[in-house]
């Protein structure tokens, strides 16, 4: 499978950890990711406004880049691991389709580059995952994750608004799916599609240590070895409130692609100690 | 329709008086504790061409998580209705909501933190 691939500030600048298991991960699954040459950032939270597309201009000129590096290779499938780079492409690769005016006002704004056709199809990693198949990523697992419970925290940008969900936006599966094909549990967490607070972070930082210290709580009520967390903000908003509770009160946060990578048997890029426990949990200790 | 529904209906799309008042969108929402009045309470205000739903902190607290735009029964997108109550504030001459050299631990941020912050909270 060869597809473009979107990878986002995030990956790069904060967490490189996240880019590189899902490369590792790539790999042993035969996907080829073919970076889009020149992407900018994605503007992260997509304007609401109707009446304001200059804070969709930065998706749209990496869609441009994308549509002429996808001819070049034969496909028209982005992906982006990072579900707030997802959700933006998403919603803003939605909006150029159904209107035409808003397609035709940003063409012509953008009039040192081609004009962009919406034709480009926005997927998540999850996606491509899902139609590898988990039965066939079962078969690919060298270390399954038996004994070992972790919380899937889809967040809010997976799921919301309507028409970027990736499964249902009320009660997703796909996440613990991965889970499970991987051998590990997945825990009852009612609060999987919560908020994390997101950008309140920068001036309020009480509003995510509400959030969060919540969200924690509902994994470590069901005595979960990990959270999950596909979104850069949200791993750095779950920490910061792990910071805010008593040692015995957190729960380790990881990307979900290091969990994945730790299982396919390739390196995960987690910190040693926590790879450590994870092995020490599922009895397959080794000297590291 | 009063000015203060012509300028929400215009930024968001959303028609306003399509609410009926039913509260799904306060029962959904995970920030109420924060917040001055209820998402519902809001657009109850806007209806009424109430300008001053404008100093309430409840749109500046909502942080686009959607769940209330999914559950709304009328199908109105509501955290859109929020963003054109805080893009009004915005595209007001003079006003600032945040200064954004003083974010705290700005070097620790991940940058898709600050730049949301500055998507939200400055025009």
């Amino acid at each position: 499978m060869r597809v473009l691939y979107y990878p986002g500030c995030s990956l790069r600048n904060s967490y490189p950890e996240f880019e590189k298991s899902t490369y590792e991960v790539c790999e042993k699954l035969n996907i080829e990711l073919v970076e889009i040459p020149d992407w900018n950032c994605c503007g992260v939270v997509p304007s609401l406004a109707a009446d304001n597309v200059m804070r969709h201009i930065g998706a749209i000129r990496s869609f441009i880049n994308a549509q002429q590096k996808g001819k070049e290779i034969g496909t028209n499938v982005v992906v982006t691991v990072c579900s707030m780079c997802y959700n933006v492409l998403k919603r803003v690769n939605l909006i150029l389709k159904e209107e035409a005016d808003t397609l035709k006002n940003v063409n012509d704004f953008i009039d040192d580059q081609p004009d962009y056709v919406p034709t480009l199809k926005i997927v998540h990693f999850f996606d491509l995952l899902r139609e590898i198949g988990f039965d066939k990523i079962k078969e690919k697992v060298s270390t399954p994750l038996e004994k070992l419970k972790v919380a899937t925290y889809y967040g809010c940008a997976l799921l919301r608004p309507e028409g970027v969900q990736i499964d249902d936006p009320e009660n997703p599966k796909v996440f613990q799916d991965l889970v499970i094909s991987v051998g590990a549990e997945p825990v009852n967490f009612p609060f999987k599609i919560e908020c994390c607070g997101n950008y309140h972070i920068t001036f309020e930082p009480e509003i995510v240590e509400m959030r969060t210290r919540k969200i924690i709580g509902s994994a470590r009520s069901e005595n979960t070895d990990l959270i999950l967390s596909p979104c850069p903000l949200c791993t750095y908003n779950l920490n910061h409130g792990n910071e805010t509770l008593k040692e015995d009160e957190r729960v380790p946060v990881v990307f979900f692609t290091q969990l994945l990578a730790l299982a396919l048997g390739v390196k995960s890029y987690l910190p040693a100690e926590i790879e450590n426990q994870i092995l020490k949990k599922i009895g397959e200790e080794k000297n590291v | 329709m009063n000015e203060l529904v012509e300028r929400v209906t215009e930024i968001s799309g959303q028609n306003v008086y399509s609410c009926y008042q039913c509260g799904n969108c306060s029962a959904g929402c995970m920030f109420t504790d924060e917040m001055d009045m209820l998402p519902h309470q809001v657009i109850a205000l806007v209806q009424g061409g109430d300008k001053s739903v404008l100093e309430l902190n409840t749109s500046w607290i909502c942080a686009s998580c959607f769940v209330c735009s999914i559950r709304c029964p009328r199908g109105l997108d509501v955290a859109a209705i929020m963003e054109a109550l805080r893009e009004i504030k915005i595209r007001e001459k003079g006003f600032r909501k945040v200064d954004l050299r003083k974010i705290k631990d700005v070097e620790k941020l991940p940058q898709i933190a600050i730049t949301a912050a500055a998507q939200k909270f400055t025009w």
